[in-house]
């Protein structure tokens, strides 16, 4: 058969070559080894040899030509072979290059996504928002914007019914209003909280402390609280009050009196954000962790917005929540949230005792029975209603004075009653 | 007469046929490198391709002395040594074109042939580092007291690499059975041995580790068996590792990329010099002379050796591509499939993935021939 | 059980595989006379004499290449570099070529061989001698690099590795030698791609290999003391790295901090959170932590040491952090 002569790939970079002088003539004798043409490449002016003996026939692209490697050039016909040179058109269409077999095999196909992500772990039935597939960021956003996840299980945009951004912000706005409790007011407008970087005073003092107590240095600050007052409104409310789920407990009042407390001292309304620097993010809402007694142990549910909420409102909610954790069906966001907690064993007969603040958070008040006490009053020994109150503080967040004063303030609120009902 | 005993015979008692078969194999070599440069231009071949056009005396000397007990180890530039050794035409040009019918199965080149039925273990791509992987072999020989030499071909830029040093040394200290072949062709690349060696002399460096060694001339396929021919005996009968010099010449560039065909760091004399000196037409003379070729046997070699390249480069034209769905196969041994199954969960690459009809095993369908390789006979 | 020291299990798991098999071979520096550098090889060249038991010189790349080539031919060495800081000099052996060889001659050819060494920092041994970068070899596809952190793992995960066909790295340390622990007598082995959960937790997990899974115990007993419950995963094979052991762990506890003793940039840690973000992304419910060595040449100064090291202070502060950063919901609030 005649061999074909071609743009020959003298280098790896070569694409193209320029015959700038054949050596031969069409019907020369050629041997193996012989030089037929020069050729410029991108990188030298080379030449191609034959690798056959035989006749050169038919030169396709003379001197001057540039071509496409893998191009047909020429026709050597072998000894003995007879050609029909009229096949062969000069500067004829180049058929179909060579397979390239340097090029790169085409890569596998790309893996399929793994069908579905992992199934997670089978859960109680009861932590129904956290079985929810969602990003960590839609579930931060859902929490946020009081938005059940639960409403979008598996219908999220992501892999699997993944529910992400997306699909929390779009559910946000097509809502006519984030899915109430009764009687809840809505959520307030704007950012959730504030982060405040501690200065240079309080960085040292975190620091120190840390050191010297490991995780939150408590401070621990008591307090007696007169709630004479108190117990009066308190009897007064629930006489008017017809259903029993309104029905105010003490609990309640010190609920209200302590959120109202924490809109003056701000402070202890927040986490401590661990870091370099560290951080104290000061929230906006208040949401009070509430010790609740369960079957398995102690449960700490969430009220939220205690301090805009009526007596009766919380009253309501707390009796919802904490029936919700006595029957073990808890809501999605019943343990989310809680930027302050309150520990009542006054209904134990608990005088006073001091609590563990729950980190992140930088504060917790353990309350005691109220009782009737001996007390002096203008130099006269009277019998009021005791009850001792103690705030455990982060003493990275607040100082002693600072929970002194919110002390001072939530005394003054539980003293002073009407306070609570305006 | 048996291969083995054939390969440790003097040079001088050479049967005819024997004679013949190593001119055959020099044509045939010089062929095929021709022709795979040939197919080199025609992008059927790619990467990077050494030829050992003009050193075939060298090449068909060193192996002519081996027997099949002996183990065959060579730089990048291996063509040649894979068909003396005895792999066929073939196999070698199917693993130039990257097929699965390749010695490698398409995942080596022309850098990583092998073939360990002829106890030829390749075909490597870094400088000397074959050297301390024969050194390796020979220890494997002495540790099973088996009869054997190991053969370690390395190029004149290798000398200086610290695996040299360090190779030979511990051959030298533990009497291993190693015969290092140092094919000077003048040149690493572009630098030549003078630029490179402060001992150009490169034979000399065995004496560092006390180790007989000789040059020869690279050109004279007889002369360079002989050579072998002694210094396995000693490498075999007595543990003394020895090295060998043979002074070649390259006619074409350091590899079929080498741009200009070496002509800026040589000069056209000095290639012309060299052809005159061509180890075929050498070879040839003599043979004609003692009456052992005669033009007729010649043409008939020559035909009969193009129309086996000729099949060759269809063979390897027609060969199917590896499968880009095997891309894991051959990574390791056929246990670890299920040593692997745990790193499975969010592997981002999906390394052990499935393939259409059921999963690739990540090892070779085949057991890897170590019954081959370390027969203990 | 017998109790003994993790080197003295290493030895162990040698002179049984050597017994066992004929293939098998020790080659490295000063392993015979002088009994290794650690002691892993003392008595060894008595029962087994000079052919086995190979003292080489001090050749790393040379004798790294012996091993690969004796490999070839079948047999099964077990290549001793005196500590991982010199494998260095041989790196285009184990990675150019034992890592290489199979895949690249199409499966003909394996190269069974064990590649020990002990990285690992502490006694003030400087800069070049305190390394800990097997994340560079479990990065290199073909390698197989093991991790044990207890003297019972040590044994068993050693003979795996003996009788494993692919190139294994066995990563030991300095600092784990003299750790005590039971180890079984007889043969058993530890299976290569599987990791252990020495200590189950609800809290958090802690993910590490070899001295790193000492420090992270000590850590989750102190934890513990606090009401903070650690699982603590030793992965004792990085490549292949037990995905699915950590990836249950992080479904129980939803936090993860890595520890190691290397540098955590590019780091064994960095691969695991990557896997982790991936397969658990919806179940964090914190970053993903990492601790390591600090990123610097180790110094001399013993107080500029301690500081570098991943030690066990770190450890605890950085698993407090990742508790911190989760908000930990308290059962308790008493």
């Amino acid at each position: 058969m005649p061999e074909e002569i071609v743009m020959p790939r003298l280098s790896d970079t070569m694409t193209e070559g320029t015959i700038t002088r054949w050596l031969k003539k069409e019907g020369d004798a050629v041997k193996n080894g012989e030089i037929l043409f020069e050729v410029e490449t991108d990188k030298a002016t080379l030449e191609l040899q034959s690798y056959h003996d035989g006749t050169l026939v038919k030169i396709l692209m003379g001197d001057g030509s540039t071509a496409p490697i893998g191009t047909p050039v020429g026709v050597l016909a072998k000894a003995g072979e007879e050609v029909d040179v009229s096949n062969y058109a000069s500067g004829a269409a180049p058929p179909p290059a060579e397979p390239a077999t340097t090029s790169a095999p085409t890569p596998p196909a790309a893996p399929a996504p793994e069908a579905g992500t992992p199934k997670p772990q089978a859960r109680e039935a009861t932590a129904a928002a956290e079985d929810v597939k969602a990003s960590p960021l839609a579930r931060v956003m859902a929490e946020q914007s009081g938005l059940d996840l639960r409403t979008l299980a598996g219908k999220g945009s992501g892999p699997g019914g993944r529910v992400v951004r997306q699909d929390v912000e779009s559910a946000a706005e097509s809502a006519p209003a984030p899915v109430a409790r009764a009687g809840q007011s809505a959520g307030p407008s704007g950012p959730d909280h504030e982060d405040r970087e501690l200065n240079r005073v309080r960085q040292a003092i975190a620091r120190n402390l840390a050191l010297s107590k490991p995780g939150a240095p408590h401070i621990y600050l008591t307090m007696e609280v007169e709630m004479d007052a108190a117990l009066a409104l308190y009897k007064q409310v629930n006489e008017l009050v017809d259903d029993e789920q309104s029905r105010l407990t003490v609990n309640d009042l010190v609920m209200k009196a302590t959120a109202l407390a924490l809109r003056k001292y701000t402070d202890l309304n927040a986490h401590f954000i661990d870091g370099k620097p560290p951080k104290l993010r000061v929230f906006n809402r208040i949401n009070l962790t509430v010790a609740v007694p369960g079957d398995q142990g102690l449960m700490v549910p969430v009220v939220k917005d205690v301090d805009k909420k009526s007596l009766s409102q919380i009253a309501r909610e707390a009796k919802e929540v904490y029936g919700r954790i006595r029957s073990n069906k808890p809501a999605p966001d019943d343990f989310q949230g809680g930027t302050f907690a309150v520990s009542n064993l006054g209904r134990w007969g608990i005088d006073e005792f001091q609590a563990v603040i729950n980190p992140p958070q930088v504060g917790i008040l353990a309350i005691g029975a109220a009782a009737p006490q001996a007390v002096v009053r203008e130099d006269k020994v009277e019998i009021r209603s005791m009850m001792r109150v103690t705030l455990s503080a982060d003493h990275r967040a607040a100082d002693g004075v600072y929970a002194a004063d919110f002390l001072v303030e939530l005394k003054r609120l539980l003293e002073h009653p009407l306070g609570l009902v305006i | 007469m048996s291969i083995a005993s054939q390969a440790k015979q003097r040079t001088e008692s050479l049967p005819e046929e024997e004679l013949r078969r190593l001119y055959r194999l020099m044509l045939l070599i010089r062929r095929f490198e021709e022709r795979t440069e040939e197919q080199y231009t025609r992008a059927r071949i790619g990467g990077y391709c050494h030829l050992n056009i003009g050193e075939e005396a060298t090449v068909v000397g060193v192996v002519a002395a081996t027997t099949p007990d002996d183990y065959l180890f060579a730089s990048y530039r291996d063509h040649g040594m894979a068909i003396a050794g005895g792999s066929t035409a073939n196999g070698v040009m199917a693993e130039l074109m990257g097929k699965e019918t390749g010695v490698a199965h398409g995942r080596g080149g022309s850098m990583h042939l092998l073939d360990v039925k002829h106890h030829f273990l390749g075909g490597w791509g870094i400088v000397g580092g074959q050297l301390p992987i024969a050194l390796g072999a020979a220890l494997a020989l002495d540790y099973e007291n088996r009869p054997g030499a190991v053969v370690c071909v390395i190029g004149d830029a290798a000398v200086n690499i610290g695996a040299f040093h360090e190779a030979l040394n511990m051959a030298g200290v533990w009497q291993l059975p190693l015969v290092t072949v140092i094919t000077n062709n003048g040149y690493g690349m572009g630098t030549s041995v003078e630029m490179a060696s402060a001992e150009p002399e490169l034979y000399k460096r065995a004496s560092s580790y006390r180790m007989p060694s000789e040059r020869v001339d690279g050109q004279d396929v007889l002369a360079v068996r002989e050579a072998m021919v002694r210094a396995m005996r000693l490498a075999r009968d007595e543990r003394q590792p020895c090295v060998v010099e043979a002074m070649t010449y390259r006619y074409r560039g350091h590899s079929v990329a080498d741009a200009a065909h070496a002509k800026l760091y040589r000069t056209q004399d000095e290639i012309n010099d060299w052809m005159q000196r061509d180890p075929i037409p050498l070879f040839g003379e003599r043979l004609r002379k003692r009456g052992v070729l005669n033009d007729r046997t010649v043409k008939k070699m020559t035909d009969e050796i193009e129309r086996e390249v000729q099949e060759a480069i269809d063979f390897a034209v027609n060969s199917p591509d590896p499968d880009p769905q095997a891309l894991y196969v051959h990574m390791y041994n056929r246990a670890a499939q299920e040593k692997f199954a745990r790193m499975k969960p969010g592997a981002p690459f999906n390394e052990m993935h499935i393939a259409p009809g059921g999963a690739v095993p990540i090892a070779a369908e085949s057991e890897p021939g170590r019954s081959e390789v370390a027969s203990t006979n | 059980m017998p109790e003994m020291l993790f080197r003295d299990a290493l030895t162990q798991a040698l002179r049984e595989e050597m017994q066992r098999d004929e293939r098998v071979f020790i080659m490295g520096e000063e392993i015979g006379r002088f009994e290794g550098s650690y002691k892993v090889t003392r008595g060894l060249i008595n029962e087994f004499g000079k052919k086995r038991v190979r003292e080489t010189p001090i050749a790393e790349e040379g004798f790294m290449g012996a091993g690969i080539g004796a490999a070839m031919l079948g047999l099964r060495p077990v290549v001793e570099i005196m500590t991982l800081n010199f494998i260095l000099v041989a790196m285009d052996m184990v990675i150019n070529h034992a890592a290489k060889i199979r895949y690249m001659f199409g499966g003909e050819v394996q190269v069974p061989m064990v590649i020990r060494t002990p990285g690992g920092a502490g006694g003030q041994l400087t800069a070049q001698h305190s390394q800990s970068f097997e994340s560079w070899f479990a990065n290199t596809p073909g390698m197989k690099v093991l991790a044990p952190a207890n003297p019972h793992d040590a044994k068993g995960l050693l003979k795996s590795a003996i009788r494993d066909e692919d190139p294994v790295l066995f990563i030991e340390n300095l600092m784990i030698y003299t750790e005590r622990g039971e180890v079984p007598d007889g043969d058993y082995i530890v299976p290569i791609g599987v990791a252990a959960v020495p200590r189950e937790g609800t809290d958090l997990t802690i993910v590490s290999h070899s001295y790193a899974t000492v420090r992270a115990l000590r850590v989750a007993n102190r934890l513990a003391q606090e009401g903070l419950s650690a699982e603590v995963v030793d992965l004792r094979s990085l490549r292949p790295l037990d995905v699915e052991t950590i990836v249950n762990s992080v479904r129980k506890t939803h936090r993860l901090l890595c520890v190691e003793e290397g540098w955590p940039t590019y780091g064994v840690s960095a691969e695991i959170a990557a896997r982790v973000q991936k397969a658990c992304f919806a179940e964090l419910d914190a970053p993903v932590e990492r601790v390591g060595g600090a990123e610097v040449p180790m110094p001399y100064a013993k107080p500029l040491e301690t500081a570098a090291i991943v030690n066990e202070e770190k450890i605890y502060q950085a698993a407090r952090a990742v508790l911190a950063e989760s908000g930990m919901l308290a059962r308790g609030v008493s």
